[in-house]
C-alpha cells in the first residue's frame, strides 16, 4: 500500500506551468484567441515514483509532457528539475539538461528512423552527449543497453522493419536509457501495442524503475494501464489537473465526477459483472473556447450554478488527495 | 435457440507476397444469431479484419483470394454470387464500420451527402426523401441537431461524432448483420462507453447480428454474446461470453485473460507485474508444424510440434469448442 509514502527527495516540481497556443484568424492573421493547452498546473514527482497522467485527446496531456522537457517552451511558470529551475536555461545548458530527461513516444513505428540501424539509432543519443571514449566502450554500452530491454546481441545490425512493434517499443525505451537518464516521460507508450505484449513493455519499465531507480511521468488516456505502474495519479481535463492521489485513492475513493466516469467508461473483463455505467453526454469541448466557469460543468451531473461562473479552487483531502470540484462524491 | 442468420463454413483466404502463399484466414467456421453480438477477438495479424473482409468479399485482388468455404446468408452462399449480385448485398444486408472513423468518410463531400448516397444507393427514393432519411438516421444514432449537421464536413465533426456518422451510414439499409471492425479503438473510454451503449440500443430495435472484431477482452465481456478467439488464422476457441471468460480451455485464451490490466487485481498491491505471454505472433509465412501457439505455449508436449498436424476445433464441453491437444481442465472434468 501507499498510504505512507515516506517524504522522499522531490526529483521534479511543477509550478503554476502554463503553455498557450496562440490562434489566428481574420484577414491579417491577428491573434483572435488562445488555446489554453496547459493552464496552470503544478505538481511534484518523487525520485524513483510514477506519477500516471490520464485524460482524453485533446485534454493538454501530451503538452504537459513535451513542456516538461522544453520541446515546447512554457508560456509560463516554472520548472524545478533537481533543485534547478530549467524554464531559466539556455539553450546549451538545456540540452545537457536533456541527459537526465527522456521521452518515450506513443507510436513505436513512426518514432524510430527506418533507415538507420538499432546500433546507429543507440549510438547516437551517445554520441551527442560525448558518453563513449573507445569503441570497446560503446559496443560495452550498447550489449548493456540491448541486456536492459531483453533484445538479442545481433538486433544490433537489424533496421526497424524486421521487428515487431512491442520490439520497436523496446528499442525506443534503449534509446531513452542510452544518456542514463533520470526522468522518463512516457508519453502513451504502450497504447498502440496488442495487450499481450503491453503486459510485456509495462513490466519491462517497472523492473528498470527498480533497477536503475528511474522516476517516470506515464502518460495514457486508460486509467486501466496507469494504475499499473503509477505511485500516484492525476486527471487532467481541458489543460487542468482536477485530481490527482495515490492510486488506490483514485480508484476506491474518486472525488471528482469526471475520475467517476472515466473509471466507470473502462469495460471490465468480467461478462457476470454488470455495473451501472455514467456515460457521459457529448464531447470534449473545444479547448479555443472552453466552458465557463468549471470546464466540465456541461458534461457534469452535479453541476450547479456556481460551476458555471468560477473555477474551482484546490481541494484537500488528506496529503496526497486534493481535486477541484464544488460538489465532490464525498458528500454523497 | 435464436434464428440464425450469418453462416461462415471453412473459409479460407491466401495472400501472394514475396515470401511465397500466405493463409492469413485458415478454415474459420463460425454462426451469427439474430439480435446476437459474436466477438472475434485476436492480436495484430490474427487474421480477424481480413476474416471480415472475406465476409464482405472486400479481399485485394489478385494478391488476395478466397480460396474455399462457404458463407451462407438467407439461404445463399455469398461466395456464389457475382460481382454484381454481392453489391446488392454488401452495405444493404450485411454492412461494416471500420477502425477509423477519420479515414473512412470522404473529406470533400458533406455527411449529409455521404449518407444520402448510402440510400439512394439501394433504395430508389427522391433526393428530399433521402434527405429525411439521413435526418432520422443520425436522430437514431443521437446526434444533435441533424438537420445542421448534414450540410457539415467530416472535419467540423469529433471522432465520436464521425464514428455515429458511419454507423448511421451503415445503419441506412437496416441490414441484417453488422460487421463492426475495432469501432471504438481510435475513442476515448468515455465515447467509446457512448458507442458501446448506442449499438446495443440499436441492436434491440433492429435485430441485427453482429460480428464485433476487437482486441479488447473488456469490451468483449460488455457487449458480446459468444466469442471466438482467432490466433495465426485459425479460431482456436469458440464458446458463450460467460463460459469462456470462466473456463477457457486454450492456454493462449487463459494467456490473454490474464495480461488484461484490470482495477481489481491493482487495487493494494504495489507494482504487481502483470501476466505476460512469452514471444511474439509467430510469422504467417513460417508456421511451424502442429499447433501454431507451440512456442509461446507453457502446456506444449511432443505431440503439439507436428506428426498429428494442428489440433481440430473441437467440442470440450457441450457448447465450447478449443483446438488443443492440452486444454484447460475444470472442476466439470473428471
Amino acid at each position: 500500500m501507499h498510504t505512507n509514502i515516506p517524504d522522499k527527495e522531490i526529483l521534479l516540481e511543477v509550478r503554476h506551468l502554463s503553455k498557450f497556443f496562440p490562434v489566428k484568424g481574420g484577414l491579417l492573421g491577428k491573434q483572435t484567441g488562445a488555446v489554453r493547452a496547459v493552464d496552470d498546473v503544478s505538481f511534484s514527482i518523487q525520485r524513483g515514483q510514477t506519477l500516471g497522467l490520464v485524460g482524453e485527446s485533446g485534454c493538454g496531456k501530451s503538452t504537459l509532457g513535451k513542456t516538461l522537457l522544453r520541446l515546447i517552451e512554457p508560456s509560463a511558470g516554472q520548472i524545478i528539475f533537481d533543485g534547478i529551475d530549467i524554464t531559466q536555461l539556455d539553450n546549451k545548458g538545456m540540452r545537457n539538461m536533456r541527459q537526465k530527461m527522456q521521452l518515450i513516444f506513443q507510436d513505436p513505428y513512426a518514432s524510430l528512423n527506418p533507415r538507420m540501424t538499432v546500433d546507429s539509432i543507440l549510438s547516437e543519443p551517445l554520441k551527442i552527449h560525448g558518453l563513449y571514449t573507445t569503441l570497446e566502450e560503446k559496443r560495452k554500452r550498447l550489449y548493456e543497453l540491448l541486456d536492459y530491454v531483453q533484445l538479442p546481441k545481433d538486433a544490433l545490425h537489424k533496421y526497424p522493419h524486421e521487428f515487431s512493434g512491442g520490439q520497436r517499443q523496446r528499442i525506443c525505451i534503449a534509446r531513452a536509457l542510452a544518456v542514463k537518464p533520470e526522468f522518463i516521460v512516457c508519453d502513451e507508450s504502450v497504447s498502440a501495442l496488442d495487450v499481450s505484449i503491453q503486459a510485456q513493455v509495462i513490466n519491462l519499465l517497472m523492473d528498470l524503475q527498480e533497477e536503475l531507480g528511474l522516476t517516470y511521468l506515464f502518460i495514457a488516456h486508460d486509467l486501466k494501464v496507469v494504475e499499473f505502474i503509477s505511485h500516484e495519479v492525476a486527471v487532467m481535463y481541458l489543460g487542468k489537473i482536477v485530481e490527482k492521489a495515490l492510486f488506490d485513492d483514485i480508484y476506491q475513493n474518486p472525488q471528482h465526477p469526471y475520475t467517476q466516469a472515466l473509471l466507470s467508461a473502462i469495460p471490465i473483463p468480467d461478462p457476470t459483472y454488470k455495473k451501472e455505467r455514467i456515460i457521459l453526454k457529448g464531447d470534449v469541448p473545444n479547448p479555443i473556447n472552453p466552458p465557463s466557469g468549471c470546464h466540465f460543468h456541461p458534461r457534469c451531473w452535479r453541476a450547479t450554478s456556481i460551476c458555471e461562473e468560477v473555477y474551482p479552487e484546490p481541494t484537500d483531502l488528506n496529503d496526497h488527495h486534493w481535486f477541484r470540484c464544488y460538489h465532490p462524491l464525498k458528500n454523497d | 435457440m435464436p434464428e440464425k442468420i450469418l453462416t461462415v463454413e471453412k473459409l479460407v483466404t491466401q495472400f501472394n507476397t514475396e515470401q511465397g502463399v500466405i493463409t492469413p484466414v485458415n478454415g474459420v467456421s463460425f454462426t451469427v444469431y439474430k439480435g446476437k453480438t459474436l466477438g472475434i477477438v485476436g492480436e495484430s495479424g490474427s487474421g480477424k479484419s481480413l476474416t471480415a473482409l472475406s465476409i464482405m468479399r472486400l479481399i485485394a485482388q489478385p494478391m488476395g483470394n478466397i480460396v474455399s468455404g462457404h458463407i451462407w446468408l438467407e439461404g445463399q452462399d455469398l461466395l456464389q454470387l457475382s460481382t454484381r449480385a454481392m453489391r446488392t448485398i454488401r452495405g444493404n444486408k450485411i454492412s461494416m464500420i471500420f477502425q477509423e472513423p477519420m479515414t473512412s468518410l470522404n473529406p470533400v463531400f458533406t455527411v449529409g451527402y455521404q449518407i444520402r448516397e448510402a440510400i439512394t444507393f439501394h433504395q430508389k427514393v427522391s433526393r428530399k426523401e433521402a434527405e429525411n432519411q439521413a435526418i432520422e438516421l443520425l436522430t437514431l444514432v443521437g446526434i444533435p441537431a441533424p438537420e445542421k449537421r448534414i450540410h457539415e464536413y467530416p472535419h467540423q465533426l469529433s471522432g465520436g461524432m464521425r464514428q455515429r456518422i458511419m454507423i448511421a451510414m451503415a445503419l441506412s439499409s437496416r441490414p441484417a448483420v453488422l460487421i463492426a471492425d475495432e469501432p471504438t479503438t481510435a475513442l476515448d473510454v468515455t465515447i467509446q462507453a457512448q458507442i458501446l451503449d448506442l449499438m446495443a440500443k440499436l441492436q434491440e430495435e433492429l435485430e441485427m447480428g453482429i460480428i464485433l472484431i476487437t482486441h479488447d477482452l473488456g469490451v468483449v465481456a460488455e457487449v458480446c454474446h459468444e466469442v471466438a478467439v482467432m490466433y495465426a488464422g485459425k479460431i482456436i476457441e469458440y464458446a458463450p461470453v460467460e463460459e469462456l471468460f470462466k473456463y477457457p480451455k486454450h492456454p493462449y485464451t487463459q494467456g490473454l485473460l490474464a495480461s488484461i490490466p484490470s482495477l481489481e487485481m491493482g487495487q493494494g498491491q504495489t507494482h504487481k507485474r502483470l501476466e505476460t505471454i512469452k514471444g511474439v505472433v509467430p510469422n504467417l509465412n513460417q508456421l511451424p508444424l502442429g499447433c501454431s501457439f507451440q512456442d509461446r505455449c507453457y502446456k506444449v508436449q511432443q505431440d503439439c510440434k507436428g506428426e498429428q498436424g494442428p489440433p481440430p476445433l473441437e467440442e470440450k464441453v457441450p457448447n465450447h469448442l478449443a483446438a488443443c491437444f492440452h486444454p484447460l481442465k475444470d472442476h466439470r472434468d473428471k
